[in-house]
């Protein structure tokens, strides 16, 4: 890749938007090209304040410990001595020897016997050594192998225990949806009207149900979070271009809320509904985030 | 003479150290920037299990590969937060590939079926006005479509311009023109906490 295809592609690189052969091409062209990095260089700050500008959230810890497991098991020291480095030596010094007076010479073939000697003997110590060093070899193979099957059994049982945790949200859930069934059943309905999730609250679902025989609905919830003491979701009824007050209620950990309005006008003139977060006490307006809303 | 704790090291050495297999120092390395990559991964992929695991390979990858970085290439922060959004979007687009749905609840309304809020409505409607929802509204919507597929959704540049029914050339001019745009939005009180580089 030159500076000319580098160029046509760097915007959609600098978001993420290249496939990976893309991408990678466009690595190796800056490992060795100074001007595109520099124009990389100051880009790439605006990406990381734009990763910083998301909600920032706490990392739960079992991260870390699998994070280091796996390190602490790529962190395995092994060392190993040469043979062949040991016999350079010792005929280099044999050698030196052998450059000399005849007189030397018999001193010399005696040595060289000597060292000659001592090679075989030292090479069947290598031998001894290196079948030694092999076994320990195999055995930090087998302890390297053990403790990647221990970082993967820890990285597993994290991951299982975070399915455990969503089965047993998802059965709660499960348990309120048939509650919600089963209050709609049993209510003498007039009319139903459906909610939908808003912003933070997309999950969420409403249902309200006018009686028939009286002036009050019944309102049930789903998946709405639960709030802090100082909050309560505030039911707000829309009627001609006017917003009147429809109660407060909280709901239980699975998100589950019910509750029983009484309007000022009849359910008739109400168009639509909407539930925003409020303080505990209510307010005499919406004032909080909107999680639900639906037309009657 | 004075000692220097691994805190007070600046991203440079520590990646050197690291480089020198020194665990301490990716773990200070980790202190300081786990919690907005998990963040950003978690903003990405809408799951915690996958943010997580994410996390972990980009520290194990940055553990393996920190040979690599280049401080020609720009600082270390540059370097980290490219690989963790890279490593983000390959899990979004194998993600995508196998076309997980899950939705929980009684659908009570004919929403249409996707794989997740979707991220421009998420980045607009959330009731604590962030600095994400401060640098999105400035951009135009147009500027702001193809930001949000491009770096948040994981769109490869011909599947935008495929989705918003536009030229290359079109996308391509409005990543520049937004880009500029966020040079000015984003400034440095939205980046507390990543001195270190320097």
């Amino acid at each position: 890749m030159d500076c000319k295809e580098a160029e046509n592609l760097y915007e959609f690189y600098i978001l993420g938007a290249l496939d990976s052969d893309g991408r990678s091409l466009m690595d190796s062209h800056l490992e060795t090209c100074d001007a595109c990095n520099e124009r990389l260089q100051q880009d790439g700050e605006t990406m990381i304040r734009l990763a910083y500008a998301v909600p920032q959230l706490a990392v739960p810890e079992r991260v870390q410990q699998a994070l280091f497991s796996r390190v602490d098991a790529d962190l395995q020291p092994s060392r190993r001595i040469g043979v062949g480095a040991r016999l350079t030596m010792l005929w280099k010094g044999a050698g030196h020897t052998l450059a000399t007076s005849p007189g030397a010479a018999a001193a010399s073939v005696l040595l060289v016997g000597l060292v000659f000697g001592g090679l075989w003997f030292d090479s069947r110590m290598n031998r001894v050594s290196t079948e030694n060093e092999a076994l320990r070899g195999r055995l930090e193979s087998v302890s390297q192998s053990l403790s990647d099957l221990e970082s993967v059994n820890q990285s597993l049982s994290a991951r299982l225990e975070s399915v455990v945790e969503r089965d047993t949200e998802l059965a709660q859930m499960v348990a309120a949806q048939q509650d919600l069934a089963y209050e709609a059943l049993r209510f003498n309905t007039q009319s139903l009207s459906l909610l939908r999730g808003q912003g933070q609250a997309w999950k969420a679902r409403g249902m309200m149900m006018v009686s028939q025989s009286e002036p009050r609905a019944v309102l049930l919830t789903l998946n709405l979070p639960p709030l802090p003491d100082d909050k309560a979701y505030q039911v707000w009824l829309i009627s001609g271009g006017r917003v009147y007050d429809g109660g407060l209620f909280r709901v239980d950990s699975t998100g589950f809320g019910k509750a029983v309005i009484i309007p000022d006008v009849p359910f008739s003139e109400i168009e639509a509904l909407g539930i925003t977060v409020e303080p505990a006490g209510g307010s005499h307006g919406p004032t909080g985030a909107n999680v639900l809303k639906g037309d009657l | 003479m004075p000692v220097v704790t691994y805190e007070e090291k600046d991203d440079g050495q520590l990646v050197t150290l690291i480089v020198e297999s020194d665990r301490a120092a990716l773990e200070a390395l980790y202190g300081r920037y786990s919690a907005p990559i998990f963040s950003l991964a978690m903003n990405m992929l809408r799951d915690q299990g996958a943010a997580e695991e994410v996390t972990q390979d980009v520290f194990f990858n940055v553990w393996r590969r920190a040979a690599s970085y280049r401080e020609q290439r720009g600082k270390v922060t540059s370097w980290l937060f490219s690989i963790a959004h890279h490593r983000s979007i390959d899990e979004v687009r194998r993600r995508r590939r196998q076309q997980t749905h899950v939705q929980f609840g009684v659908d009570l309304s004919n929403r249409p079926s996707t794989d997740g809020v979707d991220p421009v409505e998420y980045a607009t409607s959330r009731s604590d006005r962030g600095h994400l929802d401060k640098a999105l509204s400035t951009l135009r919507p147009e500027q702001r479509d193809v930001v949000v597929l491009a770096y948040f959704k994981g769109l490869t540049h011909t599947e935008i311009a495929k989705q918003l029914d536009q030229p290359l050339g079109t996308v391509k001019t409005r990543i520049r023109l937004a880009l500029r745009k966020m040079r000015g939005v984003l400034g440095p009180e939205v980046w507390e906490s990543a001195e270190h580089g320097l």
